[in-house]
């Protein structure tokens, strides 16, 4: 009787959650590996995103360069092109509301996101993640899957919740707050399905619901290391005229 | 026996769509309305979810989608705010009146003093003319009264009525008869003008965005823009900018929002972006469940500095009301005509299962200084209204008076 519990007793230490950087550290290994994402220096996305329910859906093309450089351009029906960018240094976007440049927590979680690889292919973190610091803070189903929830606190910002299915090492969700000018606007951005793009397990359909509003995104062309020309990430000519004027 | 069998299939198959379709419309407002706590005590009395039995029961029994759309129609107006309707594919207005095509002829009317009147006409319009009385189109009398007794939204009840008769498709020929303003009965064959293309959005499509440029004033130097619906971003955001580029010099600007029953909120922002200087302005707040978003407005560079004066009247609404109100509130903006609609509330269209259109509004909004616009509308700095005498003498009172106004005001008014 008292071998039985000792080996129980056992059993539960070895059944402990893992450490936050072992979970970011099999979401690597599950998806690729180290090396597959340190060898992707680009990124090229073509796609579309549909507003869930409401019949507007557009095309949508994407594209990311090492060094921030990034380029997005949404065309829905009845609003015309949404655009996002950055040339490495200057972030912008132009939208119905006008050109804009971002500054302060919204630049740096641009920037954190502008990557060819992003956060994603460095695992655990290191000296120059936009993360701080990585918790795992409890278990919860997702999509009807077990998941550790992970507390990630961002350098600038406020912190956000990222779901590991236990099972398969994969991100299922992630529950931020993101800042606009229309203020600081919660939404949860769900991985609806992955597949295998030269070796790296890569979201292509997601859904990043913010409140009553559903946007389904959904990649039908992903190339690493395609040459985008650096016009790609040139700063469009209301963009200049706002850095010329000293807008921020 | 084999049709009996599918007959029962397919009744059993509608039935299943009808309930399906209800527990859409409940549901979505249960689980989307803003603010939970005034579902459960509706304005007239009960709750939301106190209700739900008793409708859902009428549809059980109801006798196909005309009917179901009409007790769906009655449980969202127990909610007692505006943007809440459930659409059929087809058209059903009031008995007798003709269901014209979405663009206008040409010339706009208006119910001033008890008549059907014109009270505006599109550049190039010449063979109509202001204040001329309009009796009917096509054969069909014009229907000037709505038929169930509204006290929300009365006014822009009656301008969708109005608009919904008069109208045609481009190229249809269709006869107005008038009564002139010498008292002259005519009938005025129309040809429908082309628009410049069809706008929408999401599931408001084929509709003909009417806007115009001019240069107003005895000197022709107020610029002058009308704008019928927030819709067409593509095309209206860019012809605003020229027109703001051609005003540079212009002593004051009018927007002109008589009729304009809204569309597409952010366009409201992206439009006043040419009257504000500073950064981290806002026109309002929209208050949905758990988010609260700033309608805030981008400053443009070599934006206009001068007066702004916009126009409203009891049909604009919506998106109107939000850039009205939040100029207003702004000192950015003095407002001239009518109080507008009170039906301001940001929605969302649905299709529901069975192929109707279900809106819903899915946020609050409260304009800069704290008001809220849902059921009060915007107060005008200065109320005028049409008379039938100027109408008739080729004026337009509510324009004259932002023209008197902006002469009388030549430096500027303080830019935020």
């Amino acid at each position: 009787m008292r071998i039985l519990f000792l080996l129980a007793a056992l059993s539960s230490c070895f059944a402990q959650s893992p450490t936050a950087e072992r979970i970011l550290d099999r979401y690597i290994e599950v998806t690729g590996g180290k090396d597959a994402y340190a060898k992707v220096k680009s990124l090229s996305i073509l796609g579309t995103m549909e507003i869930k329910g409401q019949g507007v859906k557009g095309e949508m093309r994407m594209y990311r360069m090492d060094g921030s450089k990034y380029y997005t351009v949404v065309d829905l029906p009845g609003i015309g092109k949404q655009e996002d960018g950055s040339n490495g240094n200057v972030v912008w976007d132009k939208t119905v509301l006008g050109p804009r440049l971002k500054t302060g927590v919204e630049k740096f979680l641009a920037i954190c996101a502008a990557g060819a690889m992003s956060e994603y292919g460095r695992g655990a973190l290191e000296k120059d993640s936009c993360y701080s610091k990585a918790e795992v803070i409890g278990e919860e189903v997702v999509d009807g899957k077990t998941a550790y929830k992970l507390k990630m606190t961002p350098k600038e910002g406020k912190p956000e919740e990222q779901y590991y299915d236990k099972e398969s090492g994969l991100l299922l969700r992630t529950k931020m707050v993101l800042p606009s000018p229309m203020g600081e606007v919660p939404i949860v951005a769900i991985v609806n399905e992955y597949r295998d793009i030269d070796g790296i397990k890569t979201p292509v359909k997601l859904t990043n619901e913010m409140g009553a509003v559903a946007m389904v995104m959904t990649f039908t062309s992903v190339k690493f290391n395609e040459a985008i020309p650096d016009a790609m990430f040139a700063l469009p000519p209301e963009i200049q005229a706002l850095v010329k004027a000293g807008r921020k | 026996m084999k049709r009996f069998v599918i007959g029962v299939v397919l009744s059993f198959a509608a039935y299943a769509q009808q309930l399906e379709t209800f527990d859409a419309v409940w549901k979505t407002v249960a689980d989307k309305h803003w603010n939970p706590k005034q579902l459960e005590a509706l304005p007239g009395g009960g709750s939301w979810e106190g209700l739900r039995e008793s409708y859902r029961q009428r549809v059980q029994a109801a006798n196909g989608q005309a009917e179901v759309r009409s007790i769906l129609r009655e449980m969202v107006a127990k909610i007692g705010k505006s943007h809440y309707a459930i659409a059929g594919l087809e058209l059903k207005g009031t008995k007798g009146m003709r269901q014209g095509g979405g663009t206008a002829p040409g010339f706009r009317v208006g119910l001033v003093e008890g008549k059907v009147v014109v009270t505006g006409l599109s550049p190039g319009m010449t063979s109509v003319g202001m204040g001329w009385e309009l009796l009917g189109v096509d054969g069909m009398p014009v229907i000037k009264t709505i038929e169930a007794a509204e006290t929300l939204q009365t006014g822009l009840r009656l301008h969708q009525m109005l608009q919904t008769q008069i109208g045609g498709f481009s190229g249809q020929v269709v006869a107005y008869d008038f009564v002139t303003a010498a008292g002259v009965k005519k009938t005025v064959r129309v040809t429908i003008p082309q628009g410049d293309g069809s706008a929408g959005f999401g599931f408001v499509q084929g509709m003909n965005v009417q806007r115009e440029f001019a240069l107003i004033g005895k000197t022709k130097d107020i610029g002058y823009f009308r704008l019928d619906m927030f819709l067409d971003v593509v095309r209206v955001l860019p012809q605003f900018q020229k027109a703001i580029e051609q005003c540079a010099k212009c002593r004051g600007f009018v927007i002109d929002l008589r009729g304009n029953p809204g569309g597409v909120a952010v366009m409201a922002n992206a439009m006043s972006g040419w009257f504000i200087k500073d950064s981290d302005v806002k026109l309002g707040t929209m208050y949905q469940r758990g988010v609260e978003l700033k309608f805030a407005v981008i400053p443009r560079l070599n934006g206009f500095e001068g007066p702004l004066a916009i126009l409203v009247d009891g049909a604009s609404a919506s998106t109107s009301e939000i850039m009205a109100g939040g100029l207003q509130d702004l000192k950015r903006a003095r407002i001239f005509g009518t109080r507008t609609a009170g039906a301001a509330l940001p929605s969302i269209i649905e299709t529901l299962p069975n192929g109707d259109l279900f809106q819903f509004a899915v946020a609050n909004y409260v304009s800069e200084s704290g008001k809220e616009l849902e059921g009060v509308g915007v107060k005008p700095d200065v109320e005028v209204a049409h008379t039938l005498a100027a109408l008739r003498a080729g004026k337009d009172r509510p324009i004259e008076a932002t023209i008197n106004w902006i002469y009388a005001n030549p430096v500027s008014t303080r830019r935020p």
